[in-house]
């Protein structure tokens, strides 16, 4: 991350190279469609490219630092858009055309570790999965959530919370894999 | 507050899951600074949200997002380079509510460049000097962007742009310089791409600049356009 705080376009080369399709990932997990989740990837790495100096190594590996931006650019992107419901409207058999293959021992361990994160979300009650979902990658509100389920928006949060401290416990020895 | 109890702990869950809206949520994260219970929660949880990040089905990237990133970062990076130790990284790109209106460019771009041209510029040669074996000359541009400064150095069959206080092209967009050989035929590209530093820029005018009458600057999608898609933010006379 010196050499990019530089601006050395080999080194973000590397940088690219190792968390792009875990960004193109999680871009097409909240967006729904190819077309946009490239244009969040892209947004997202340019305004990496742009800010480089802004990572903390203290606050996170450089993964989490990419993913975070990624989801933040989805989340306003989804924001933006006035119908949620046009998410998952194409694209149908994206999977399989750029599903990605296991290449290394770090990308099999992240496996390994995204699979145990994801069994721990579907071990929730629904109620507080669903919340979590529906936030964190449907980049709904709040307020949206309480309407949609017709819930108290206290109620909303207390599932959020709760949630999120039941993985907390489940994932006891959760370490991130560093980057 | 006492260390077991907070009105919004709540909150931290929300707060994590981005579910909050923007004002809230900065209001709650000004609030994790004074607020031991609320805080520890939020770290503690922290880990979990950022765990999320990567429990999603795992796809390739399509390669065309890292060509057009990588042509705007190399781009941008040989500015720097060029720009010298000292240059700062390029602004972050306008606010996307900024960005300008979608327009019908080259009527009203040629029009308004006219104007600017016998209003401002005038084809104003301000300096003559030795260069090696051709004599520079500096042009101002005819029209240039509220608050920026431009110029054109010619010498010989080369020229290039200089820019000051130029804002960076809006977020997603790249600056990308044409030539114009007039005779009513539309500008054509050329693949000089660039972004600023620091509101600053220095760029060739690449190819063979006879018979060229105005070299322009639009800013156009990464990676350029073959026929411009904005008018014109920048003008320069050749004579």
């Amino acid at each position: 991350m010196q050499l990019v705080r530089r601006g050395e376009a080999e080194a973000f080369e590397v940088v690219y190279e190792r968390h792009s399709s875990a960004a193109f990932s999680l871009a097409y997990r909240m967006c729904g469609s190819r077309a946009a989740a490239e244009d969040v990837v892209q947004e997202a790495f340019l305004s990496l490219w742009r800010s480089g100096a802004r990572y903390d190594r203290a606050r996170g590996s450089v993964r989490t630092w990419v993913l975070g931006i990624v989801h933040n650019r989805a989340i306003d992107g989804l924001r933006r858009s006035v119908v949620h419901d046009r998410r998952r409207a194409s694209d149908e058999g994206i999977e399989e055309r750029f599903e990605a293959r296991e290449r290394t021992e770090v990308e099999v361990a992240r496996l390994d570790e995204a699979d145990e994160i994801r069994q721990a979300l579907l071990n929730l009650p629904v109620e507080q999965s669903h919340v979590i979902e529906l936030a964190y990658f449907g980049g709904f509100t709040q307020t949206e959530i309480a309407s949609m389920l017709e819930t108290p928006i206290g109620t909303v949060k207390g599932r959020m919370r709760l949630g999120l401290e039941k993985m907390r416990a489940q994932l006891g020895g959760l370490r991130e894999v560093m980057a | 507050m006492t260390a077991q109890t907070c009105p919004r702990l709540d909150d931290a869950g929300s707060y994590l899951l981005r579910a909050m809206p923007d004002g809230e949520w900065e209001h709650y994260a000004e609030h994790l600074t004074s607020c031991g219970v609320c805080s520890a929660k939020v770290a503690e949880l922290g880990v979990v949200s950022d765990a999320l990040l990567n429990a999603v089905p795992q796809l390739n990237a399509p390669p065309e997002i890292r060509d057009r990133v990588m042509s705007v970062v190399r781009a941008e990076s040989e500015l720097l380079r060029a720009a010298g130790a000292t240059a700062d990284r390029p602004a972050e790109p306008a606010p996307r509510r900024f960005r300008l209106p979608d327009l019908r460019p080259w009527p009203a771009a040629v029009l308004a460049t006219s104007l600017l041209a016998l209003g401002i510029g005038g084809g104003a040669l301000l300096v003559g000097g030795g260069d090696g074996d051709h004599e520079t000359r500096t042009i101002a541009c005819a029209s240039a962007p509220g608050g920026a400064s431009c110029e054109m150095q010619v010498a010989g069959d080369s020229a290039k742009l200089v820019l000051a206080g130029l804002q960076a092209p809006p977020e997603g967009r790249i600056y990308q310089i044409w030539v114009d050989r007039g005779e009513g035929r539309p500008p054509e590209p050329t693949e000089a791409l660039f972004s600023v530093r620091k509101g600053r820029a220095t760029v060739e005018v690449p190819g063979d600049l006879t018979g060229v009458k105005q070299v322009l600057v639009t800013h156009e999608p990464l990676g350029g356009s073959e026929s411009p898609t904005r008018p014109p933010v920048i003008a320069a006379q050749m004579a």
